[in-house]
C-alpha cells in the first residue's frame, strides 16, 4: 500500500514537472523549424535547421541588443547584491531607532503594483535627465524583496558569531564583509539568480525607456521584430529560446549554491 | 553593562541606498501618481483638476468592480493552491534525499520562473486555444478539450489561475525547500521511533517549524497577486470582455490605451491601499516577532 501510494506520489511530481517544462521544449522544437502555423509541426530531423538563429544574427542591433541585457543585468544583480545585503544586515543584527519603523515602510513599498509607477517614473526620469540611458534601467533593479531575503538569512546567524568578532576587534563592516556574508552564500546566489531573471526578462520599463536601437534590451529588440514580419513561428520561438538561455545558463550555475550553502552552514559551528 | 541603550548609528548608512531607491523609485512615483489622481490628465489635454471625481467615478465603473472581483478571485485561489503545492513539492524532493529524480524535478520547477512570463503567456496561448493545438488533443483522451480555453468567459480566468500557480510553484518551493533541509535528522528518528507515520510527522514536526516560511510565502504570494499583470495581458488582455481582466491590467489599459492616466493613477492607489491595509491586518494578527518576518 505504501509502496503505490509512492510510486503515484513520484508520478505525480513527475507529471507536474513535464507540464512546467512542456512550454519550453515547445519553444525549442519550434525554433529550428521553418513553420507559418503554430501546429503545423515536423518532426522530420531532414526539416530542422539553424536557419532561424542565422536570420537573428543577421539581424542589425541584435548583438547589441543581447550585450545591452548582459550589461544591464549583471550590473543590475551586482547593485543588488551591494544594496539589499547591507541594508538586510542593518534591519537583522544592528539596533537603531526606528528599525521596525523603517523596515515596514520600505516593506509596504513592495504593495505598489509597477504599471502605476510608470508613467510618473518616466516623467521623474526625464525632470532629472536619465531617461533613456543605462542608468534609468538598472537603478530600478533593487527591489525590497531581497533586503527581506538577506534579513531572513542574518537573523539565523548566532549573535554569538558576531559578538566574537566583535571581541577580535573587527569593525562593523568587517564583521559584515568578512564574517557574516561568506555565511549566507546560498541566499546570495538566490537573489543573484532571481533579479539576474527579472531584469534579462523585464519588457515594460526598457520598452518604455528605450530610446533606439543602440538602447534596446533583448526582449524589446524582439518584440520589436515581431511587427515587422509576417509571423514565422519558428523565427519568433528561436528569439524566444536565445532570451530564456541566459538566465537558464545562470540558473543551472548558480543552483548548487541553493542547497549546498544550506546544508554547509547548518554544519558550522 | 548599558548594553541595551547603546545604539548602532551607523545602521542608517547602511540601509540609506535601499531608502534612497525605494523612496525615488516608488514612494515617488506613488505621491506623483496620487497628485495626478485627483485630475484628469491626458494625452490630449493638460491636467485639470478635480478632486476626488475620479475615485468616485471608479465606485460606480462596473469595468472597474469586476476587475477588482477578478483580482480578488485570483488572489483567493492563487494564494493557497502555490503555496500548498509548494509545500507538499518540498516535503517530496526533501523526503527523496539524493534521488536522481527528485533532483531532476527540484531543477526542472524552478524553470518556468527564470523564464519570461511574456514567453510563457504566447505559448500558452497558442497551446490552449486551438482545436488544432496537441494539447487539445491530449485533453481529447481524458475527455477534456482545450480548443477554447482562453477565449471563453467561464474558463479564461480559471485557467490562467492555474497557469500562474503552475508557473510560481517551483518559485516558492524553493523556499520550503531550503528550510525543510535545515531540520536535523534526528527529529525524524525521534518521532519514528514514538510510532509517527508520514502524515503525522508532517503535521506535527514539519509544518510548525516551517510557520515563518508559510507566512512569508502566503505575503509575498498576496502582494504578487495583487500585482498580476503581465501573464494576463499577453494571453487574454482581459478578455473576452472583462472575463479575465485583472486590476492592474485594467491600470494599464487606461493609462496607455485610453490614455486616461489620472483615472488609471486613482486605480493604482486604491489597489496600493488595499494591499497596505492587508500587510497591516496580517502583522496585528501575527504578533511573531521572533523568527518571522517583521
Amino acid at each position: 500500500m505504501k509502496k503505490v501510494c509512492g510510486v503515484m506520489l513520484d508520478l505525480f511530481f513527475l507529471t507536474l514537472a513535464f507540464i512546467m517544462v512542456f512550454p519550453f521544449l515547445y519553444m525549442l522544437v519550434v525554433s529550428f523549424q521553418e513553420t507559418y502555423s503554430p501546429y503545423l509541426l515536423s518532426f522530420d530531423p531532414a526539416d530542422y535547421s539553424l536557419d532561424n538563429y542565422f536570420l537573428l544574427f543577421q539581424r542589425s542591433g541584435f548583438f547589441l541588443w543581447v550585450r545591452n541585457s548582459f550589461l544591464v543585468s549583471i550590473s543590475g544583480v551586482l547593485l543588488t547584491l551591494a544594496i539589499c545585503s547591507t541594508a538586510g544586515y542593518a534591519f537583522a543584527k544592528l539596533r537603531f531607532p526606528g528599525n521596525d519603523r523603517i523596515f515596514f515602510f520600505l516593506f509596504a513599498a513592495m504593495a505598489i503594483p509597477f504599471p502605476a509607477t510608470v508613467v510618473p517614473l518616466w516623467i521623474i526620469m526625464g525632470k532629472v535627465g536619465i531617461a533613456s540611458t543605462m542608468a534609468s534601467l538598472i537603478l530600478p533593479v533593487p527591489t525590497f524583496l531581497g533586503v527581506i531575503l538577506f534579513r531572513q538569512a542574518f537573523l539565523s546567524i548566532p549573535g554569538d558569531m558576531i559578538e566574537s568578532a566583535k571581541i577580535d576587534g573587527c569593525t562593523d563592516f568587517q564583521t559584515f564583509a568578512a564574517v557574516v556574508l561568506p555565511l549566507v552564500r546560498s541566499t546570495v546566489m538566490s537573489v543573484a539568480i532571481i533579479y539576474f531573471a527579472r531584469s534579462w526578462n523585464s519588457l515594460l520599463w526598457p520598452m518604455i525607456m528605450a530610446g533606439g536601437d543602440y538602447n534596446r534590451t533583448l526582449p524589446v529588440g524582439l518584440a520589436a521584430m515581431q511587427d515587422l514580419y509576417v509571423v514565422n513561428y519558428g523565427l519568433s520561438m528561436a528569439g524566444a529560446v536565445i532570451n530564456f538561455l541566459p538566465p537558464f545558463i545562470v540558473y543551472l550555475l548558480l543552483q548548487k549554491y541553493f542547497i549546498q550553502g544550506v546544508v554547509s552552514s547548518g554544519l558550522k559551528a | 553593562m548599558n548594553r541595551k541603550h547603546k545604539y548602532k548609528w551607523n545602521g542608517y548608512l547602511y540601509i540609506l541606498p535601499m531608502c534612497l531607491s525605494v523612496l525615488f523609485f516608488w514612494y515617488g512615483p506613488v505621491l506623483l501618481s496620487a497628485v495626478f489622481s485627483l485630475g484628469s490628465y491626458s494625452a490630449l489635454k493638460p491636467f485639470q483638476f478635480t478632486g476626488m471625481g475620479n475615485y468616485t467615478a471608479l465606485f460606480s465603473d462596473k469595468y472597474f468592480i469586476r476587475a477588482l472581483s477578478n483580482t480578488f478571485i485570483w488572489v483567493l485561489g492563487v494564494v493557497p493552491a502555490q503555496t500548498v503545492l509548494a509545500f507538499f513539492s518540498a516535503c517530496w524532493i526533501a523526503g527523496k534525499k539524493s534521488s536522481f529524480l527528485a533532483s531532476l524535478v527540484r531543477k526542472v520547477m524552478f524553470i518556468p520562473s527564470v523564464a519570461s512570463v511574456t514567453v510563457i503567456g504566447i505559448v500558452c496561448r497558442l497551446m490552449l486555444n486551438s482545436p488544432q493545438s496537441p494539447v487539445n488533443a491530449l485533453l481529447g483522451i481524458f475527455g477534456g478539450s482545450a480548443s477554447n480555453l482562453l477565449g471563453s468567459e467561464t474558463t479564461a480566468l480559471p485557467t490562467l489561475m492555474l497557469i500562474e500557480v503552475l508557473v510560481n510553484t517551483g518559485y516558492y518551493m524553493i523556499f520550503f525547500l531550503t528550510s525543510l533541509m535545515e531540520i536535523p535528522e534526528s527529529y525524524y528518528e525521534a518521532a519514528r521511533m514514538d510510532g509517527a507515520g508520514a502524515f503525522r510527522i508532517c503535521t506535527q514536526i514539519q509544518i510548525p517549524l516551517l510557520k515563518p516560511v508559510f507566512i512569508m510565502i502566503i505575503f509575498l504570494g498576496l502582494i504578487q497577486g495583487f500585482r498580476t499583470f503581465d501573464l494576463v495581458y499577453t494571453t487574454t488582455g482581459g478578455g473576452p470582455g472583462q472575463a479575465s481582466m485583472t486590476a492592474v491590467v485594467y491600470l494599464y489599459m487606461q493609462n496607455f490605451k485610453f490614455s486616461q492616466i489620472g483615472y488609471a493613477m486613482a486605480i493604482g492607489n486604491i489597489l496600493v491601499v488595499i494591499v497596505a491595509l492587508l500587510t497591516f491586518l496580517q502583522r496585528r494578527l501575527l504578533k511573531n516577532k521572533e523568527n518571522s518576518l517583521y
